[in-house]
């Protein structure tokens, strides 16, 4: 599959412009270059070496080798339950001309896909598994807010997002869940998601 | 035995940070000024401990019974009102109290041999962005440290030879994004998550945004307004603006020890004189410290 490879710095190799989601790049990567450390952009990866050497050769011959949309066998699939009373639900509605129960409907009924972990600890952001829903003309918050509660459930730019403690957010809220995402006290694994994970949003009245 | 903060000013605790979370959003944090760091621990013959990091001072603690630390950094130091000297082993006598003054706005590691903290995720820095890890110190906070052991062979180093760094001028490697931030800049603010530049003269920047892509310290950011921004140990994970290159490591420890309203150049290296100057730096550090044992006798 193309790809365009960059050098990023002093240790890193940027991999953009390919198609699909490379989670079976993402797992040989690690598994060939395990002195690497590799992390998924929303449409990139990034590798960053300990130390130097051709880097940018090495892992292009190694991405020509392995299809990009392999399927791989370890991703699990974990259900959100969510109770949909969030601040924006009815702003979130009234742009796009829908009823609250449609626009809980269109949530519960897609299937997401962890696609990256960034922005803090544990933040998943999860885009549709299947083409898009009606959400996705949807866009961040004009002015962000200065405290986002832990659990919030928000959507943006077509993808959703848990907030696994409270911080600043520009997304769209519109529910909330008691599921704990991010454990610091773990340090074996302190993330319930990891990328590749299937997601779905279980409607619950808290 | 007891060690009390009895005055904090901003300090936090870092180590050499949290490095195997990135990929789970959680940012690396750790010492600002990685060379004051490792000197500090290769002082007082420890690896990867937490320290204090004193980001203003002045500093104040003391402790029940005896400790072993040590002081780096552009500092005054004083014991009990008697003058005590940076970059050198001490023994810090029971219920006397150290004064730690800052002379710059560089940070100023304190390190006590033994101390006791609580990790988190591995690692004892506090992201000051994201206020991950273990908190701030306040004053009245009261440490624990190992068994005091005045036979301590490190008690009595010093640094004898401080490796040179010119804060004048940063290095970099370029990419991934084409833009040149080549020249002089005049430095506008400094933070553990970044330091801003400004110039008269922004650059020209018809990158539009980026969809987020993972980021790291030194990486040299520019925002819409054409005025770069390189990032710190405190970074986010991800960003969505465009990165013209990444300070190399030699010459990351700079970034603590810049002023504000001084100017820097940024300049362009290959990777392999990046690797080079770490090497250098790495013999430096190697051939900085003189420990009691080596001077012998006469």
């Amino acid at each position: 599959m193309k790809s365009k490879l960059s050098q990023y710095g002093e240790h890193s190799v940027l991999i953009e412009e390919f198609e699909g989601f490379p989670l079976a790049w993402i797992e040989s990567l690690e598994r060939h270059f395990p002195e690497a450390k590799v992390r998924a952009g929303l449409e990139s990866i990034v590798l960053t070496f300990p130390d130097y050497s051709d880097h940018l050769a090495n892992v292009e011959a190694l991405l020509e080798s392995v299809e990009s949309n392999a399927v791989i066998s370890n991703s699990k699939t974990i259900e959100i339950p969510t109770d949909y009373s969030g601040e924006d639900l009815e702003l979130v509605a009234k742009t796009l001309g829908l009823s609250r129960a449609e626009v809980i409907a269109s949530h519960t009924e897609a299937l997401w896909t962890v696609k990256l972990i960034g922005f803090a600890p544990g933040f998943p952001y999860l885009v549709p598994t299947e083409g898009n829903t009606i959400l996705s003309s949807i866009g961040r918050l004009a002015i962000p807010r200065a405290k986002v509660p832990s659990g919030s459930v928000g959507i943006a730019a077509g993808m959703s997002c848990v907030y696994p403690s409270e911080m600043p957010g520009g997304w769209h809220l519109i529910g909330k869940t008691p599921v704990e995402l991010f454990d610091a006290s773990n340090a074996n694994q302190p993330n319930l998601l990891s990328i590749g994970d299937q997601v779905r949003f279980v409607e619950v009245k808290l | 035995m007891t060690i009390t903060v009895v005055t904090a000013g901003i300090t936090v605790i870092e180590d050499s940070g949290r490095k195997d979370f990135t990929s789970i959003g959680v940012p690396v944090s750790g010492a600002f000024d990685k060379l004051s760091y490792v000197l500090a621990c290769n002082l007082i013959d420890e690896n990867n401990v937490p320290v204090f990091e004193i980001l203003r001072g002045p500093f104040q603690l003391t402790s029940t019974s005896p400790i072993v630390l040590t002081v780096v950094g552009d500092a005054k130091v004083s014991v009990a009102g008697a003058i005590s000297s940076v970059n050198s082993v001490f023994v810090l006598e029971a219920s006397k109290t150290l004064l730690v003054e800052p002379t710059t706005d560089a940070p100023v590691y304190v390190v006590i041999k033994g101390l006791l903290t609580q990790s988190v995720l591995g690692s004892y820095s506090y992201d000051t962005l994201s206020q991950f890890g273990p908190k701030p110190l306040s004053n009245g906070d009261s440490f624990e440290a190992r068994e005091f052991d005045s036979n301590d062979p490190a008690i009595g180093s010093f640094i004898s030879t401080m490796p040179k760094t010119v804060t004048t001028e940063l290095r970099y490697v370029s990419g991934p994004h084409s833009i040149d931030v080549t020249g002089r800049w005049k430095i506008d603010s400094i933070a553990r998550s970044g330091v801003r530049l400004s110039s008269p003269t922004p650059l020209q920047n018809s990158f539009a945004s980026l969809a987020s892509f993972p980021v790291m310290p030194g990486a040299i950011q520019v925002p819409p307004s054409g005025l770069p921004l390189i990032l710190g140990p405190d970074c986010g994970v991800t960003g969505g603006y465009p990165v013209a290159g990444g300070v190399i490591d030699a010459d990351l420890h700079k970034l603590a020890r810049l002023n504000a309203g001084s100017n820097i150049s940024l300049l362009p290296v290959t990777q392999e004189q990046a690797a080079r100057a770490s090497q250098s730096l790495a013999r430096a550090i190697a051939n900085a410290i003189t420990r009691p044992s080596d001077l012998g006798s006469w």
